[in-house]
């Protein structure tokens, strides 16, 4: 508290050590929005540039790291909205380490409990998630992929609890109808229809 | 509930929020449904793909903190440029506007000075020359014994 006051009195070195102390968590958070390093870096810097001008109006009600996810949820949900939205996701966009998971996933029910860390996986999550409104993308990392709670997403966000609930509500019917879309090109599809095809 | 699409639930909350109850519902319906059972197994691969993603996380490198505190002065710095900016230009008008009026008045005092004449152009100038030079007094301007002579010379 006492170095988001030196920073509020344009202490620059106090600032830099929030930027030290909370990095790993506006991070964290940008990591939900985009995957490359590159981009996580350039959303978490715009976060900070943009607390160091809203410091402000922290009033001190909350605490400074909820204020500060709220900053970063906020701040790569508009780069994100900025950005052009994938088009509908097909099999020819996959690679063939996403279609090899997906046909495990089809054929393997044990291994759909798995909680093994594939980065195959993560890739086609992503390409999926990138063809769903930022919103959707949004509650969905926040609350399905992260688990938080939906006054917790409330207040990253900035939206109501309702809004939340329906914005989840959507987003997942979204993502499970493009899911079972690629799912039934797959299955019609199957590894041995494209053999016999060769 | 086995007659009830489960659609709804599986859409209402994260699959892990579901309690034991509720999945053992959708397991029981999902098997004789199999719109439900498409639902149920792409609503699992969503769960599992979030939970995939999320587990991604990229940590800061230990110069983000220097790399912020110079975009942050550079920011500072480009907000401040306008405005002196701005400064410079009117700075530099103002002192080209000064230099335009001291040109304009050393050309003016130079051209209101009185030409210097050369000392040959001084010996050339003869008496005669001083005549023609001089204008001639008017008649108006005659002495008074040039006056009394014209009319002495008259009288004769």
């Amino acid at each position: 508290m006492e170095l988001v006051s030196r920073a509020r009195g344009g202490d620059e070195s106090a600032f830099e050590e929030i930027v030290r102390r909370y990095s790993p968590r506006v991070f964290h958070v940008a990591s939900r929005f985009f995957r490359q390093r590159s981009l996580v870096e350039e959303a978490a810097q715009d976060v900070f540039l943009k607390a160091w001008t809203l410091l402000g109006d922290y009033e001190g009600r909350g605490s400074f790291e909820g204020w500060l996810t709220r900053i970063a949820t906020t701040t790569c949900l508009n780069l994100i909205r900025s950005a052009k939205r994938r088009p509908e996701s097909t099999l020819a966009d996959l690679t063939d380490e996403e279609m090899t998971w997906l046909d495990r996933k089809l054929t393997d029910e044990s291994a759909q409990q798995s909680v093994e860390r594939d980065l195959a996986a993560a890739d086609l999550a992503d390409k999926v998630l990138a063809t769903l409104p930022p919103d959707d993308r949004t509650v969905l990392m926040l609350m399905d992929g992260d688990d938080y709670s939906v006054r917790e997403v409330s207040a990253m966000t900035g939206w109501s609890e309702s809004k939340v609930k329906v914005q989840a509500f959507r987003a997942r019917r979204r993502m499970r109808e493009a899911l079972e879309k690629l799912l039934s090109f797959r299955q019609t599809r199957s590894p041995a229809k494209e053999e016999g095809e060769r | 509930m086995k007659n009830q699409h489960i659609v709804n639930l599986i859409e209402s909350k994260p699959l892990s929020r579901l309690d034991d109850s509720e999945l053992a519902a959708i397991e029981r319906h999902a098997d004789a449904c199999d719109a439900c059972r498409r639902a149920w197994q792409a609503a699992q691969l969503s769960a599992q793909l979030l939970s995939e993603r999320a587990a991604e996380v990229i940590e800061p490198s230990p110069f983000f903190a220097t790399r912020v505190m110079a975009a942050l002065r550079q920011q500072q710095a480009t907000r401040v440029s306008p405005f002196l900016r701005a400064w410079q230009a009117a700075q530099a008008m103002v002192y080209a506007m000064v230099a335009v009026v001291v040109m304009v008045g050393a050309l003016s005092w130079l051209a209101y000075q009185p030409q210097p004449v050369a000392p040959e152009q001084v010996s050339v100038l003869s008496s005669d020359a001083t005549d023609l030079l001089l204008p001639e007094p008017a008649s108006s301007e005659m002495s008074y014994g040039q006056v009394i002579s014209t009319i002495y010379d008259l009288g004769e």
